[in-house]
């Protein structure tokens, strides 16, 4: 080994060139590849911004009363006058439409909000309290084994007849388990955490745990399940106002207008057809930001599902 | 294993134990008095007390229960307060379409989901992945009533190729059975396929990473027998445990479905009830479809063993 | 010609953000019936390596390129037909992880016989026959019990043993071992070992044995190639190799290697050498030799001149500037 001082690069072998087999990927920004690869979330997000502000300007929107009668324009189809056309007792189904997301949107975050609450309360309930877990997670079982239509229709026969409270109520006694489960299972993962355990026997209280190691676990899927929820109970109103046990025919709903329709479907499917487009788009809208929503707080999932 | 199963269906009884006293609670917390409503418009207080006495409506919520429970097991559902038929019969009436029409859904889905999932996982994050997983997110967020009109509407009412609406039993041959099946079981599928497709292809994109597979493909297997022989059998337990979990959305979708599509089976007649207000039925209803759910469920799981060597009780 | 020709092979896998160079210009060869080991850290490509010859690189994102010529023939250029006839009959292979390679829910005889029913047309008696045979062949106690069993019944060192038989059950020219004994006990692994040199006596196939331990590469192969970020950086026979290593990173491989008395017995405790620094990011470009930031010897030049492989002595060839040549560059 002698030292190198007087000698020339060029009486060292040099390797053969290493060519470049694969063009290099392009270079973006944080916020671009964020948006390129979650383009199905932005229009989720989009979607469902256009029909809240529909639901919010409906008065300004609507080109009539959506529940003034006509009986003289009655069962028309869609024209200059009536966009969407008349139902059978004459009202705008434009009107109705255009009020219709209010109650889709009212029920659908309403379900979203209660059962995320009172869900990851009991969530927590059972994941702390060993003698109570048994007991409510039986229950939950139970709400569980009966399908969440059958369910709500009970419920909803039960507190006989309907309004925006009573369908949130019994669509949210549906969903409730969904969140109580997801809770209980975040919680009796993250309990059994060394440094929780660690945290325990330095005399952190309970409520100290959970504010510290079980709700930022905790929150990131429950709002993902919250999106969920959302789209479902918004489906589970229309579909309970369509077979009559959902709101009083008189609310313009969007399941409202289609089981009005429902008579008729075979010669004015333009009844049906308006409010079930704009239910598909904000139930499709939800679901694109939920899994979005998915692939953002879990990369790992995000590669798979 | 026969004590696991053992434990297995006792674990169940909690389960239909709350079923059973929430499903009792709806009759006795029910608005409208069904004795008043038996005895009729002209029946006096006198009538409608001796009827309640003969139904033994004046006693304590346990003791009916029991009662009613011990009569539930015999198949003893009451009386419809609206037809006055046994509702044991009522329900024996309309269940051939409503099973005939869960059968063939079932199959729909299946022999679509489980091919659609595989492939969207082989060909993972291609054009092909991105249209089916679109699909599976448009069959949950379109509505099973809205599917059914679109199809009905184009394949019935307009090519005419299927019937629009109601139901042939199986006895009047299996064809017509079908034909009056497809429709209905199509849209009825579409929720479910989006649910299986989706839980299949994150099985099989966990799986297509195992070690296993690798070595399959080293022996020189073909890529099909690597997908659909190493790869599916494995990724079956969380699948048959999805299409378990799903029954619960059949059931569901199917309440609507014969609605729109005029089958009389058990949903028609869940939404019959519900605009009659008749609650012994709408409470058999709800009894028998949970009943059908927790049981498929214990036999899917009992079937674990079958599908898995590694899992035994 | 040596049965399997491997030149200038470049495996680039591109990521999201870049392309990460996982093998860069390797070439090497493997006679039949030989035994070569590839040495390296975890990361330097060896894996990567076996995978390409089998074909079975996901490609995208991958990308193979340069020369595998198989019996004169280049198995990149070969159609995933071709590839299919020839992996388990011709190629073979065996993994890291015996207790995850095989399938759970299939029994071992199917496992085994899957190769004998794809590649010699065997009817499924036949196979199960043939999957005895193997076991009783690679010292599985009981073998007409045991091939109707399932991988969760059999321990590590018997799966590994199911998985040697698979390999072996059509005879293979060339039989690509991917770490075959880290995952198991240490004296399941000389067993393993012996049993590998043992067959490959009886069946007379080439092993190319993937190894980070120079344990299992003294026992077992007559030529060892290391490997360094993607690269060859020196090859040799076994004895010259373990007697004058001529790269840094050898020597530094070596040095790590506990000797047997010298520290439990010498009354002073001598520290294991170890290599300082990481192994160099593939995804970012690098200039001069890949060992420099970690080398004792490393000049400037170094870092401007990727060195080339030259025969430092007859049949002992490394990529160092500062290794000492004893014959002429040929």
């Amino acid at each position: 080994m002698t030292a190198p001082i007087n000698q020339t690069d060029a009486e060292f072998a040099a390797a053969p060139d290493r060519p470049q087999i694969l063009t290099p990927p392009p270079q973006r920004s944080r916020r671009m590849a964020l948006l390129i690869e979650h383009p199905t979330m932005w229009i989720g997000l989009i979607l469902l911004m256009l029909v809240t502000l529909m639901g919010i300007f409906a008065p300004w929107i609507a080109t009539a009363d959506p529940s003034a009668l006509n009986p003289a324009f009655r069962v028309k189809p869609p024209s200059a006058d009536a966009w969407f056309g008349t139902d059978m007792l004459g009202r705008d189904i434009f009107s109705r439409t255009v009020y219709g997301a209010r109650v889709s949107l009212v029920v659908g975050a309403g379900v979203a909000i209660c059962a995320s609450v009172v869900g990851l309360a009991i969530g927590l309930l059972s994941g702390f309290i060993r003698w109570a877990d048994n007991i409510v997670m039986r229950i939950m079982d139970g709400l569980m084994s009966i399908p969440a239509i059958l369910l709500a229709i009970a419920l909803m026969t039960l507190m006989r007849g309907g309004s925006v409270f009573n369908v949130i109520l019994a669509i949210t006694i549906a969903e409730i388990p969904r969140v109580a489960r997801l809770t209980r299972s975040v919680v009796l993962s993250v309990r059994e955490q060394p440094y929780v355990e660690a945290g325990k026997a330095c005399g952190t209280s309970t409520l100290g745990i959970i504010r510290r190691h079980i709700m930022p676990n905790t929150m990131a899927p429950l709002t993902v399940q919250a999106t969920y929820i959302c789209a479902s109970a918004m489906i589970t109103e229309a579909i309970l106002s369509f077979i009559g046990a959902g709101m009083p025919s008189s609310v313009p709903s969007w399941g409202n207008i289609m089981a009005e329709g429902r008579a008729l479907w075979q010669v004015k499917p333009s009844i049906v057809f308006f409010p079930a487009l704009f239910l598909s788009i904000t139930v499709l809208a939800v679901n694109l930001l939920g899994d979005g929503l998915r692939d953002a707080v879990d990369p790992r999932l995000a590669k798979q599902v | 294993m026969s004590a696991y199963i053992l434990r297995r269906i006792l674990s169940t009884v909690p389960v239909v134990l709350f079923v059973m006293i929430f499903v009792f609670s709806l009759l006795y917390l029910a608005p409208g008095d069904p004795a008043a409503i038996l005895a009729g418009d002209q029946a006096t207080q006198e009538d409608i007390e001796n009827i309640r006495t003969q139904l033994g409506l004046d006693r304590s919520f346990p003791v009916r229960f029991v009662e009613w429970a011990g009569g539930v097991f015999q198949g003893d559902f009451g009386t419809s307060i609206f037809t006055r038929e046994p509702v044991s019969t009522m329900i024996l009436q309309r269940v051939e379409p409503t099973v005939s029409l869960m059968i063939v859904t079932l199959i729909i889905a299946l022999a679509i989901a489980i091919p659609m999932g595989v492939a969207a996982a082989w060909k993972r994050g291609s054009l092909l992945d991105r249209f089916i997983m679109l699909f599976a997110v448009l069959g949950f967020s379109v509505p099973v009533f809205v599917v059914g009109y679109v199809l009905a509407w184009t394949l019935a009412l307009k090519l005419g190729w299927l019937p629009v609406q109601g139901y042939t039993p199986i006895a009047e041959g299996i064809w017509p059975w079908l034909r009056s099946l497809i429709l209905p079981a199509a849209t009825l599928s579409g929720v479910y396929i989006a649910l299986i497709a989706r839980i299949t292809r994150a099985t099989m994109l966990e799986i297509l990473q195992q070690d296993y597979i690798r070595t399959a493909r080293a022996k020189g297997a073909a890529g099909h027998t690597v997908l659909f022989i190493h790869a599916l059998r494995n990724a079956m337990v969380p699948i048959v445990t999805v299409v378990g979990l799903g029954i619960a959305l059949m059931i569901s979708g199917a309440v609507v479905i014969e609605t729109v599509f005029a089958l009389p089976g058990l949903g028609r007649l869940t939404v019959e009830s519900i605009l009659r207000r008749d609650y012994p039925v709408i409470q058999a209803v709800i009894l028998v479809f949970s009943f059908v759910y927790v049981i498929i469920n214990l036999l899917i799981d009992l079937s674990y063993t079958l599908i898995d060597p590694r899992i035994s009780y | 010609m040596a049965l399997l020709e491997v030149r200038d092979l470049q495996i680039h896998f591109r990521t999201a953000t870049a392309v990460n160079r996982a093998v860069d210009g390797l070439s090497f060869d493997i006679e039949a019936g030989e035994a070569l080991a590839v040495v390296g850290e975890s990361g330097c490509g060896k894996s990567v390596t076996s995978m390409s010859i089998l074909g079975l690189l996901p490609t995208p994102p991958g990308k193979v390129a340069g020369q595998i010529n198989f019996r004169g023939r280049n198995l990149l250029e070969a159609s995933e037909r071709q590839m299919r006839k020839l992996r388990g009959a011709e190629i073979s292979m065996i993994f890291q992880e015996p207790m995850t390679s095989l399938n759970p829910v299939f029994t071992i005889g199917q496992q085994i016989g899957e190769s004998v029913r794809l590649h010699e047309n065997a009817s499924r008696a036949q196979a199960h026959d043939r999957a005895i045979e193997m076991l009783r062949l690679v010292g599985i106690p009981s073998p007409e019990r045991r091939v109707d069993e399932y991988p969760h019944q059999l321990s590590g060192g018997m799966r590994q043993r199911a998985m040697i038989a698979i390999a072996l059950a059509c005879n293979p020219a060339l039989l690509v071992a991917d770490e075959p004994t880290t995952a198991l006990d240490v004296t399941i692994q000389a067993q393993i070992l012996d049993l590998m040199q043992d067959l490959r006596s009886k069946v007379g196939s080439a092993v190319m044995l993937i190894t980070h331990d120079l344990g299992v590469v003294a026992e077992f192969a007559e030529r060892v190639l290391v490997m360094y970020a993607g690269r060859k950086v020196e090859e040799a026979k076994v004895g010259d190799l373990f007697r004058t290593p001529r790269h840094p990173y050898t020597q530094g491989l070596l040095n790590a290697v506990p000797k047997l008395g010298s520290s439990l017995t010498t009354a002073e405790p001598v520290r294991l050498a170890e290599i300082p620094g990481r192994v160099p990011d593939l995804s970012k470009p690098l200039s001069g030799c890949a060992f420099a930031d970690r080398c004792p010897r490393a000049q400037e030049v170094c870092r401007r001149i990727d060195p080339a492989l030259e025969a430092k002595a007859p049949g002992h060839f490394a990529a160092c500037h500062f290794s000492p040549r004893e014959v002429s560059a040929a």
